[in-house]
């Protein structure tokens, strides 16, 4: 507190000198003169609570001095050397002050308050404190404290404060030379320490118990006592240094106590007891605050590993992708160099090398990838795709990749998708691929026996019971091994409210729930809560046997989570587990046709299946070719069903289970067959799990019967159909979409214009693939000669892109022509008979081109042309284009009739 | 080699002829127009290829070398049938090529084009090599008594 009063005062008194070069000097006549000052400095005395005064004097030279004095009507006097001596001078005289000897300088106080009106006219260049004062301030330029000296009049101690007033503002780096030549005056500020400091210490000096000494310390070995008597040593002494802004002096607050405690025995026990509860509380304050320090330094501690497990995280998945990216680029180089290995000439056993090289290389860079996946989530640097996507295709891939594996041990192995489930969504494909194939993956993994069954349903859909959700309960399951409930396994979901529905979702968006479930070893119950971890792998027994790195589940919960889902599981021991997650989509449009299959349409088939689940599995996948399906659950009832002709039957599927539970049974059913129905019984097929029972196989085929291998994909299940119908001689996909665009084109004459062989050997083999008549024309002029009415010509496809007369300009031609002929036609002019029985001439033209950007398009109808293809064909564009302008040929017809 | 081996060799290579992005999807349907009827269908038309790449490839090599400015107008031209037949063959390799050919024609960027040149030339050798590399294995099979087992590339 002391040193904040003293800092007040310095500044005001800092104030007051910049006040003084303001208004003092370089104005003429003064605007300040004594009584103003004193006035002034009275009333602002509340401002330097520590000064007794504050006075202001002129630096005046030699040569000035009397002309000063002249002006002042005063003459400079000297100080008198009692200020210096401590000897005692009571009673102040200034008429003792003689008048100031001859100088080359003097400083004569020309302003001053009314406190230490007195010291107007002393020079104080002639006082030795004061002079030191006065040079070190000007030389300075900043405030400077003399030691504490007794003081004119009051002669009580005193510490001066000095100013000095500059004519000019001076830079911060002005030397002291320059400072000296501007000054202008100093202003001083007297520090009455002993009567004004009594006040303030007494205030906290108490009841006097306190005592207060201050000493200027400048000299370290004899301190000068500026405040406070009754010097006598004291250990319990208390020191404060003080620090008011000269930094050439020190000064000390010293505190200790006054009195020392009388003795009395009240006191001694008192004392004693208090002593003792002192020590006490002081021992458990000492406790509490070690304790406290103790929890303080371990929760920095804390903080601090905090900290650097954080870092340590974010290096850890810096260091992982940085190190797997690294590693994934030269293993393709190494994986490259294998496959031109594997084209050079090698014998059996280098070849067998080069392979199992090429696939332990290919299972590091999967396991890279799974990493990068794991380090990208951890990163936040994965982002979905957003692309339409078939999610039944995409189950059917991921099924075809279990099926060897399933095949081998005998493991059924399905999928169900709901029929509300859209055929188009749109998300990231690749990723919901990953989930599946990485639970899948799992479950293979651990399933020797049993069932692997894949549902996806919409959310909504699994709190309605369902069909399937209805028979999938404990007992009945899809190959008749018990599951755990699998409701389980979505108990924990936070967006399945009461009514299963996701109110979260905009309309366009809808959320789909997939299980896995399987009859597999399950997860040990103490496992259970680990499994989402990265690199924590189920058990070290399993793990042996199961390669892995543990990461997938993990990824996997990242990946549902990116797609606004969640992931959960239930699973017994021995049982089995299942894995369900949900993920959101936007509904895609479904215009992006379906793989259709005309040859399938309006057939009937019958499913013979004991189980009702995997009967719904089976007539799910029959459905999706678009044949119409009944279920019977035993082969008798199969019978009865095609004898009472209510229906007809195109063809008839026997789970194998069934088939072979009485071969006896089976015979008479084919016999029987026979008798009722010839066509019908060859095409019985039986659905088969296994193929390890080559002797039953064979049997089968015996008996001429065909065998569907599961798992059911719609795709494999249509090639299996048609060999056995007999549509088309392999039977596969792509002799489908061949077979339609037959229809369309067989024995049609086709003009295909392009001025590029190449292509013209292209598009000519691949409309000849089709049945149709094709003629070639390299250039737009041939075309127009070519397509001049009469022609016999069902179609043109145009090349856009020719020198000379290109696309656009051959069919502008050729409408030209047709347009003529049509109206001779109409006028008369040309017989109809001539024109082939034609009467309105308007060939379709196609134009061919690689780029479909809409400009092309437009120009493409502006210029009369019917519509175009994309280059190089895509046989369902092309059927799909045909097919505005021609009905089915009668080829086509009779393949629909077989 | 006995025919299983090289039917599993063609399948090897053939993918890695995909993977490797020298041909694209439009190859594949190449060999799927291929039949009983049209046997030799691919070669032919991949010989058409060769031969009409190659003159393609000399005429612009050509326009190119002119001293007194070149037309690229006339280049554009040129790289447009290349980039069309190798397209429709689906080497796909080529055909990026001279997607970047042409931007450089666009430009009348001479170095570029130069550049590009070259670059193509690389690519078209390159596939040739590959093709040759394959059908030179489809003789053999068909020499070998089998057949050459289209079907058997899972992924089309």
């Amino acid at each position: 507190m002391l040193q904040d009063q003293f800092n007040a005062s310095m500044t005001h008194v800092q104030a007051i000198s910049i006040l003084i070069s303001t208004f003092h000097h370089g104005k003429n006549p003064l605007a300040i003169d004594q009584r103003t000052f004193a006035k002034y400095t009275e009333k602002t005395a509340f401002e330097r609570p520590l000064m007794s005064g504050v006075a202001y004097a002129i630096r005046v030279l030699h040569l000035e001095r009397e002309k000063f004095e002249r002006q002042q009507g005063w003459s400079i006097r000297k100080m008198n050397t009692v200020q210096q001596n401590p000897v005692h001078k009571d009673i102040h005289m200034p008429e003792k002050f003689e008048p100031s000897p001859v100088q080359e300088e003097y400083a004569p106080v020309i302003l001053a308050q009314d406190t230490v009106a007195h010291m107007v006219s002393l020079d104080l260049l002639s006082g030795k404190e004061d002079c030191d004062n006065a040079i070190r301030a000007r030389e300075s330029g900043k405030g400077v404290l003399t030691t504490p000296f007794r003081l004119l009049k009051t002669n009580r101690l005193g510490v001066i404060l000095t100013f000095a007033v500059y004519k000019r503002d001076l830079p911060a780096d002005a030397t002291p030379k320059d400072r000296v030549e501007a000054t202008d005056g100093y202003l001083e500020g007297i520090f009455d320490i002993e009567s004004l400091a009594e006040n303030l210490f007494q205030q906290f000096a108490g009841k006097k118990t306190i005592l207060v000494n201050l000493y200027d310390t400048t000299n370290r070995s004899q301190p000068i006592s500026m405040y406070g008597s009754e010097v006598y040593v004291d250990k319990l002494e208390h020191v404060i240094a003080l620090n008011f802004g000269d930094p050439l002096r020190n000064h000390e607050m010293r505190c200790r106590f006054k009195h020392k405690a009388p003795l009395s025995w009240l006191a001694i026990t008192t004392t004693g007891s208090t002593l003792v509860i002192t020590l006490l509380l002081g021992y458990i304050v000492f406790a509490t605050m070690n304790h406290m320090a103790k929890v303080q330094e371990e929760y920095n501690r804390m903080v601090e590993l905090k900290k650097k497990a954080e870092a340590a995280d974010v290096a850890k998945s810096q260091f992982l992708s940085t190190v797997s990216h690294e590693i994934r680029t030269p293993m393709h180089g190494v994986l490259g160099i294998l496959d031109i290995l594997l084209d050079t000439d090698l014998d059996v056993t280098q070849q067998d090398h080069v392979r199992t090289a090429q696939a332990s290389g290919k299972t590091l860079v999967s396991l890279l990838n799974e990493v990068l996946d794991q380090a990208k989530i951890e990163s936040g640097k994965l982002d979905l795709e957003s692309v339409p996507f078939d999610l039944r295709a995409i189950m059917d891939d991921v099924l075809s990749l279990f099926s060897g594996k399933s095949q081998e041990n005998g493991v059924e192995l399905a999928v169900y998708i709901s029929h509300r489930v859209p055929d188009m969504l749109i998300g990231d494909p690749g990723r919901f691929r990953q989930i599946i194939t990485n639970l899948m993956g799992n479950s293979i993994k651990f399933t020797e026996k049993g069932h692997i069954f894949v549902t996806v349903h919409l959310v909504e859909e699994v709190m309605e019971t369902t069909d399937i959700e209805r028979e999938a309960s404990s007992r009945n399951t899809l190959s008749g091994f018990p599951v755990p409930d699998k409701r389980r396994s979505w108990a924990g979901f936070k967006n399945i409210g009461q009514d299963g529905r996701n109110c979260s979702l905009s309309p366009d968006r809808i959320s789909v729930i997939v299980s896995v479930e399987d009859t597999g070893e399950g997860i040990p119950q103490e496992a259970q809560p680990r499994i989402f971890t990265p690199f924590v792998q189920v058990g070290s027994s399993i793990s042996r046997k199961q390669a892995g790195t543990g990461i997938g589940l993990s990824i996997s919960k990242c990946l549902v989570t990116l797609m606004d889902g969640e992931l959960g599981f239930v699973s017994i021991p021995k049982v089995g587990s299942t894995f369900t997650f949900t993920a959101s989509f936007t509904i895609g449009c479904s215009k992006q046709s379906k793989i259709i299959y005309p040859e399938f349409q309006c057939m009937r088939a019958l499913v013979v299946d004991s189980r009702q689940v995997r009967a719904i599995v089976s007539k799910y996948h029959v459905q999706r070719l678009g044949i119409q399906v009944e279920v019977v659950p035993s082969l008798d009832h199969a019978l009865s069903t095609i004898s009472i002709g209510n229906a007809i039957f195109s063809m008839v599927l026997v789970e194998q289970v069934v088939w072979d539970a009485d071969s006896a049974v089976s015979s008479l059913f084919v016999n029987k067959l026979r008798k009722l129905d010839q066509q019908l019984s060859s095409k019985l097929f039986i659905l088969a799990n296994s193929v390890n029972h080559s002797k039953k196989r064979d049997m089968l085929e015996l008996h001429g019967l065909s065998i569907i291998m599961k798992p059911l994909r719609s795709s494999m299940l249509a090639a299996s159909l048609q060999r056995a119908i007999g549509v088309g001689n392999k039977g596969n996909l792509r002799k489908l979409s061949s077979l339609s665009l037959s229809g369309l084109l067989a024995g049609r004459k086709i003009l295909v214009v392009d001025d590029n062989y190449v292509n013209l050997k292209v598009a000519a083999g691949a409309l000849k693939r089709y049945g149709a008549d094709v003629v070639l024309a390299e250039s737009g002029e041939k075309a127009i000669s070519f397509l001049e009415p009469p022609h016999t010509f069902d179609a043109c496809f145009m090349d856009i892109q020719m020198p000379a007369i290109d696309g656009f300009e051959a069919t502008r031609r050729i409408r030209e022509m047709e347009d003529n002929i049509n109206d001779r036609i109409q006028n008369g002019d040309a017989s109809i008979e001539a024109c082939r029985n034609i009467s309105n001439w308007h060939v379709p033209i196609l134009a061919m081109t690689a780029d479909v950007i809409q400009a092309t398009q437009d120009e493409c109808i502006r210029c009369g042309m019917d519509g175009y293809i994309s280059k190089p064909f895509e046989g369902e564009h092309l059927y799909r284009e045909l097919s505005r302008f021609f009905t089915s040929s009668p080829l086509m017809k009779c393949i629909e009739n077989f | 080699m006995d025919v299983i081996q090289m039917q599993r060799t063609w399948v090897e290579y053939t993918k890695s002829l995909y993977r490797e992005g020298y041909l694209d999807s439009q190859f594949a349907q190449l060999q799927l127009l291929q039949d009983e009827s049209n046997p030799d269908f691919v070669v032919e038309v991949v010989s058409l290829f060769f031969e009409d790449s190659e003159r393609l490839l000399n005429d612009l090599t050509k326009v190119i070398d002119q001293q007194q400015g070149v037309d690229f107008k006339k280049v554009d031209a040129h790289v447009h049938q290349l980039k069309g037949s190798s397209s429709s063959i689906g080497a796909q390799r080529v055909k990026n090529a001279c997607v970047a050919f042409r931007s450089f024609c666009d430009e009348q960027n001479i170095e570029g084009s130069l550049r590009c040149l070259h670059q193509v030339k690389q690519e078209y050798y390159l596939v040739k090599n590959k093709l040759e590399n394959l059908f030179s294995l489809e003789q053999k099979i068909v020499a070998a008594g089998g057949s050459v087992p289209v079907d058997e590339l899972g992924f089309l």
